[in-house]
């Protein structure tokens, strides 16, 4: 059993079998430790990850349309939560979670106006005006009629 | 920290630079910025439309844009207007780029394709090529050498001749090529030639499709390449001048490992000697792997079918061919029911099974569906006259049906709706010309099916309650309709487009052809939609929509409105004389198309001659 200690202080004890789905836990198990912090994952956070690694650790044939089934309804959260998923997935090295994450925050973003994706990635816009005037120049065709600035409702 | 821990949980990444603010907020981590791989593979799942947004909404962003693009498997460009200029800039972002589709209608002249032709590309489709020259073949043939996969329309030029000189010219250099498809459209004379494909067929075809080519032309070159052992052609459309039992059963012979075959046959008048009969159905069946199979005869010359086939072709066909996954017959006006269940009975692993203008097929066809396709995907019964709703009584066996088209079929009635309800699969929905009413709507609407694609014209009797029983507020279809055909309806007036505007959220296209009682206000209606949630309406067609006033166009002069439009029709309608306002709106925007005369959507396949144009 290992211990994994959440960024709130929270202690969980999981059967090593289901955390080396995570490469990062993988490695430090295989250097002998059995007691891991991470203090940039949050307790809400690891719990849906603990959560995720034991569904997906049996992948016996007969459970598959069931994983698929959970897969889709665990992608159904705020987009918030899905950036915390992604942060932690990354930092724990979950590759099967990321590859589900990606096309999942993908699709809520793709019908964002350029304004609406910088508020979601809290990204302040760091072109000169003249630059961005020409990054929309260059964009413009793809958008004819609606406008890739509009306006945020 | 010990040492060891802190290597372990330094990640790779330690943010990207630049392009990161502060997310204080909803937002709580550590890490207050995201690593530029993940905006790259998160980035890397989205369309093309979405990615030019995303390239504006900061340095960061716009590098990861630039650093996917040319690496997206294909580029379909051509639901987007792009003149020269802006074709020439696109290409160049995407250079590298394997497969490019393309609406040629802008291009004046043959530099703006051949300019972006390079090596790279492996699959390309130049669609629409009204005012360019079969010059732009000989370029392909110099310039894409790995070229896969061709895909040409041409407007007929009256150069036969020049066409043959410059497809061999190609044909030397594309040794690569497995796919070719080339259309030419508008003229009798350039009717294809097919002796360049003997000269030099390229070794790996494995798809030809031609439009248009002679029947007689064909079987010679046919005779030919039986004698090349290395030809293995698997799938073959043609449409032709007149399909006969020689020709088939050449296609038999010399291409005996075909998987698909598509015939369509336009003739110019009653086929004599050489024509389609139940011989020609029998032999079918020594194409071995057959599995999709097409053969239509075309009114559009000539008022004429297949008049010598009847049920004993059918069912040797269906004998034959057992394999058949997707069947299309077209103009079969002496085969009744029995022949064409024999199809449905035979052929187990049917997906696709349409039937075109057929006066005898009746509701015995269905009869006992128990043992028969699961698997059918699509059925289309076009213009069968004597079906009645009681074809489609044990419609609910098949589980898989996501299209059901009965347009043209006359009899069909409110049952019918309620035998359709519950197909819980079903996504497109023709019922244009069925004798349904309100009551048969409501009872569709309860089925709460996720309905994208939705045809009700000519449904006489239907009225605003019907549009109203179907649009109740939380039904799927509010949330997947994209595509709305009332066109031909009396009883629709401003309070079904009412509805419509207020639920139907996302609308794409709307026909509203001939519906005299609708008025401007239902336009207003249109435009004022909510704007969060709700689509962009891109087609629209008001031809014949006699209730409208020219004062319209005021609406349309306005930026704001109607901002995704790009196809509208306006023929027969008042604002057919503001022609000279439109064109002033078109020149602002260049992808809207007006059209002033009866098209559909897109006038057709898009570049329809108009007697209005210059």
């Amino acid at each position: 059993m290992i211990t994994l200690q959440s960024s709130d202080k929270d202690v969980f004890e999981i059967e090593q079998s289901i955390l080396i789905q995570s490469g990062t836990i993988k490695n430090m198990v295989e250097d002998d430790f059995t007691f891991i912090p991470l203090p940039s994952v949050d307790t809400e956070t690891l719990i849906k990850i603990i959560e995720y690694m034991k569904k997906h650790a049996d992948k016996t044939d007969s459970k598959e349309k069931n994983i698929k089934e959970f897969d889709k309804d665990f992608m159904k959260k705020t987009l918030n939560e899905l950036f915390a998923l992604v942060f932690a997935a990354n930092y724990l090295h979950i590759s099967s979670l990321l590859e589900l994450l990606y096309p999942s925050i993908a699709d809520r973003i793709k019908d964002k106006i350029t304004e609406a994706i910088r508020q979601i990635f809290s990204i302040r816009c760091d072109f000169t005006p003249e630059e961005e005037r020409r990054i929309i120049m260059d964009n413009k065709w793809a958008h004819e009629g609606t406008e890739i600035e509009g306006t945020l409702d | 920290m010990d040492e060891t821990i802190k290597r372990h949980l330094t990640g790779e990444e330690r943010g990207g630079d630049g392009g990161g603010g502060s997310s204080d907020g909803d937002f709580e981590s550590s890490m207050d910025r995201f690593p530029n791989h993940i905006i790259i593979n998160v980035l890397e799942k989205m369309d093309l439309v979405s990615l030019c947004t995303a390239a504006c909404v900061s340095p960061t962003f716009n590098s990861a844009v630039a650093y996917i693009l040319p690496s997206l498997p294909s580029f379909d460009l051509s639901g987007f207007y792009l003149d020269e200029e802006t074709l020439k800039h696109v290409v160049h972002r995407v250079q590298g780029a394997k497969s490019l589709t393309i609406d040629c209608l802008q291009m004046k002249n043959d530099s703006s394709i051949i300019n972006i032709l390079s090596d790279h590309i492996e699959d390309l489709s130049l669609l629409k090529c009204s005012h360019l020259s079969y010059d732009i073949l000989r370029a392909i043939g110099e310039r894409c050498p790995n070229l896969r996969s061709l895909l040409i329309e041409f407007a007929g030029l009256g150069a036969p001749d020049l066409l043959r000189m410059k497809l061999t010219g190609m044909l030397q250099k594309v040794s690569l090529l497995e796919s070719l498809s080339i259309k030419i459209r508008g003229t009798l004379r350039d009717v294809f030639d097919v002796r360049p494909l003997v000269a030099f067929l390229p070794e790996g075809l494995k798809k030809l499709k031609l439009q248009q080519t002679g029947e007689m032309f064909f079987v010679v070159w046919l005779h030919t390449v039986r004698d090349i052992p290395w030809f293995k052609l698997q799938s073959l459309s043609l449409v032709l001048d007149v399909i006969s039992d020689g020709l088939i059963r050449t296609v038999v012979d010399s291409l005996p490992l075909l998987v698909e075959l598509d015939l369509e046959d336009i003739p110019f008048m009653e086929p004599s000697v050489r024509d389609l009969t139940n011989i020609g159905l029998q032999s079918l069946k020594y194409c071995r792997h057959l599995i999709a199979l097409s053969i239509v005869r075309s009114r559009k010359n000539f008022p004429t079918s297949f008049t010598r086939v009847d049920n004993i072709g059918m069912f040797l066909l269906s004998e034959g061919c057992r394999g058949l996954e997707s069947v299309k017959l077209g103009g079969f006006v002496k085969v009744t029911e029995a022949g064409f269940s024999s199809i449905l009975y035979s052929c187990l692993n049917l997906k696709k099974f349409e039937v075109l203008t057929s006066p005898l097929l009746s509701d015995l066809a269905f009869d006992n569906m128990i043992g028969v396709a699961r698997s059918l995907i699509e059925l289309r019964l076009v213009s069968c006259r004597l079906l009645t709703s009681e074809a489609f009584e044990d419609l609910s066996l098949f589980s898989k049906l996501e299209v059901i088209d009965t347009s043209g079929c006359r009899s069909i009635g409110d049952p019918c709706l309620f035998y359709i309800s519950s197909v819980t699969t079903v996504t497109k929905l023709n019922l244009a010309e069925a004798d349904i009413t309100d009551t048969g709507l409501a009872i569709l609407g309860k089925g709460n099916l996720p309905i994208a694609h939705l045809c009700i014209r000519g449904c006489k009797r239907v009225t605003d309650k019907g549009i109203q029983f179907l649009f109740h507020d939380e039904r799927k279809i509010c949330k997947t309709l994209s595509v709305l055909d009332v066109g031909r309806i009396a009883g629709i007036t401003d309070a079904a487009i009412f509805t419509i505007a207020s639920t139907a959220k996302a609308l794409t296209d709307l026909s509203l052809r001939f519906c005299f009682h609708v008025t401007d206000a239902a336009l207003k209606m249109l435009v004022n939609r909510p704007n969060n949630n709700s689509s962009q309406l891109q087609r629209l067609d008001l031809c014949n929509c006699r209730g409208l006033s020219d004062d319209l166009i005021m609406l349309f002069q306005h930026k704001s409105a109607f901002r995704g439009l790009r196809w509208l029709g306006v023929g027969r309608n008042p604002l057919v004389n503001k022609r000279e306002d439109f064109s002033k709106i078109c020149k602002a925007r260049p992808w809207f198309v007006v059209c002033f005369d009866d098209c559909e959507f897109g006038c057709h396949d898009g570049w329809q001659y108009h007697k209005s144009d210059d």
